[in-house]
């Protein structure tokens, strides 16, 4: 009897912490905000790229697994218009690593990696939109940045 | 009764171990505008400067040229945009100022043109480039009739025009 | 209904400016300036030789319009003189005369001694060439025969204004 109310109470107390993790994810990626339109209209005459950043964004962070296996991947809708290219670098959290600037494309890359035990942060993102004149008048448009983080316990 | 407390432990044991063991994914979206509007710039660089100070008897003053002083540099994401050049005010009697300028690649550069009132075409065609430190000849052609001119300057106006 | 219109504006001017054909102007500053040019050039080898008399006269004299000359200026009112280095010999005088230019005014022929003469005045603004230059040698039966012999005549050409 005592031994089934042991049994019980663990399996109580496991219930409990099971209802704690879906509540509050171990592992959290949000981004904050939508960076302004990145228009070139204008040039250091003779120079062979353009550009223009953007670094309003932020990303929120948390990995409750303490692997140092996390990583922040980042992929495009759509293919950048030829000529063009949009990179993006994301300050990496405590002992992580960032790799940007990664020039995005609709094949997933690693812009963080090596993201450990993170209770929680807001960290900057810097997006640079560059062009050369080959590429044109470019009409304004838009892509979806779809990021993936994932951590390995 | 205590057999089903332990299955029901059991079961807890287990979606916790389960939960416990896998890679967690989150993932989010952003969505980003950006666009190219038609540029077109160019700029100048240097300081000419044209002294005539002789001649071969009989002729006229021999002409000078200078090559070297000045530069410029374009900008442009259009096709087929060109520069023209004018003068504020004409050349004094029996005075000519011509410019050349060197065509970025895939331009035609038309030569030195004559400077005048009206603007000139001096290179057409220029089709999506950003060049720098092309040459910039300028020529002063003087008749007898000139006379004597004292050290002067002339502004000339390069103005670049978008292609489509 | 007014930031609607506000906003179809805004589009408006967005297209308009998108597809408008975009111009940008700059300048430079040339400087330039014409110095006062006076420039003459003489081409030819003018020869004169005595070799002759009419009886009860000087002997003959010799001239020669074979040479050339070509003159530049930018002044107004140049002029060119001309003068030997030593006087000639006695009994021989050598004279020269130059063809004016446009406007210019010729002397005729001078002769030439060590003091520069003024041999065409009212030179102005002007670029001309193939101009006769005349020489001419005079002797009066006191002159020594002179087997062969030569003189430099030193032409200059004097800035207007």
């Amino acid at each position: 009897m005592r031994i089934a109310s042991a049994l019980l109470l663990a399996a109580g107390l496991m219930l409990s912490s099971v209802r704690s993790a879906i509540a509050q994810p171990s592992t959290m990626l949000s981004v904050n905000g939508t960076p302004a339109s990145m228009i070139i209209s204008s040039a250091v005459t003779g120079v062979g790229s353009m550009s223009v950043t953007d670094a309003t964004t932020t990303y929120f962070v948390r990995v409750k697994n303490a692997s140092g296996n996390g990583t922040i991947s980042a992929q495009l809708s759509a293919p950048m218009p030829l000529g063009t290219t949009l990179s993006l670098t994301m300050t990496p959290s405590f002992g992580a690593t960032s790799l940007g600037p990664v020039d995005l494309s609709t094949v997933s890359q690693a812009v963080v990696t090596n993201i450990q035990k993170e209770n929680g942060s807001t960290l900057a993102m810097t997006y640079v939109f560059a062009a050369t004149a080959a590429a044109g008048v470019v009409p304004t448009q838009s892509r979806t940045v779809t990021f993936t983080l994932v951590a390995v316990p | 009764m205590i057999f089903n407390n332990v299955r029901c432990a059991a079961v807890a044991l287990a979606l916790v171990a389960f939960g416990a063991a896998s890679a967690q994914a989150q993932t989010a979206t952003q969505t980003v505008t950006f666009g190219v509007n038609a540029i077109n710039q160019i700029a100048f660089a240097g300081s000419p400067t044209l002294t005539i100070t002789t001649a071969v008897a009989g002729a006229a003053p021999t002409s000078v040229t200078d090559a070297l002083s000045a530069t410029w540099a374009v900008t442009t994401n259009q096709t087929g945009a060109k520069i023209t050049a004018s003068i504020p005010a004409a050349m004094g009697t029996g005075l000519t100022l011509s410019v050349s300028l060197t065509a970025p690649t895939g331009a035609t550069s038309a030569g030195f043109q004559a400077l005048s009132t009206t603007a000139v075409d001096l290179v057409t065609v220029i089709t999506k480039q950003a060049q720098a430190s092309l040459g910039v000849s300028y020529k002063l052609d003087a008749t007898a009739a000139a006379g004597v001119v004292a050290s002067s300057t002339k502004v000339v106006t390069y103005t670049i025009t978008g292609g489509t | 209904m007014m930031i609607k219109n506000a906003r179809r504006t805004a589009v408006a001017l967005a297209l308009v400016a998108f597809g408008a054909v975009t111009a940008q102007a700059q300048t430079q500053t040339v400087a330039f300036s014409v110095s006062a040019i006076n420039q003459i050039a003489f081409t030819g080898t003018p020869t004169l030789a005595i070799t002759t008399a009419t009886a009860g006269l000087n002997p003959t004299p010799a001239t020669d319009a074979s040479a050339r000359w070509a003159v530049t200026t930018n002044t107004n009112g140049a002029k060119v003189t001309a003068s030997i280095a030593t006087v000639m010999p006695t009994g021989l005088t050598l004279s020269a005369g130059l063809a004016q230019p446009t406007g210019g005014s010729t002397a005729g022929l001078q002769a030439l001694g060590t003091t520069a003469v003024d041999l065409v005045t009212g030179i102005s603004y002007l670029a001309e060439g193939a101009l006769v230059v005349t020489y001419k040698l005079d002797a009066l039966p006191t002159a020594v025969a002179v087997a062969s012999g030569s003189k430099i005549v030193t032409y200059t050409i004097v800035s207007g204004t």
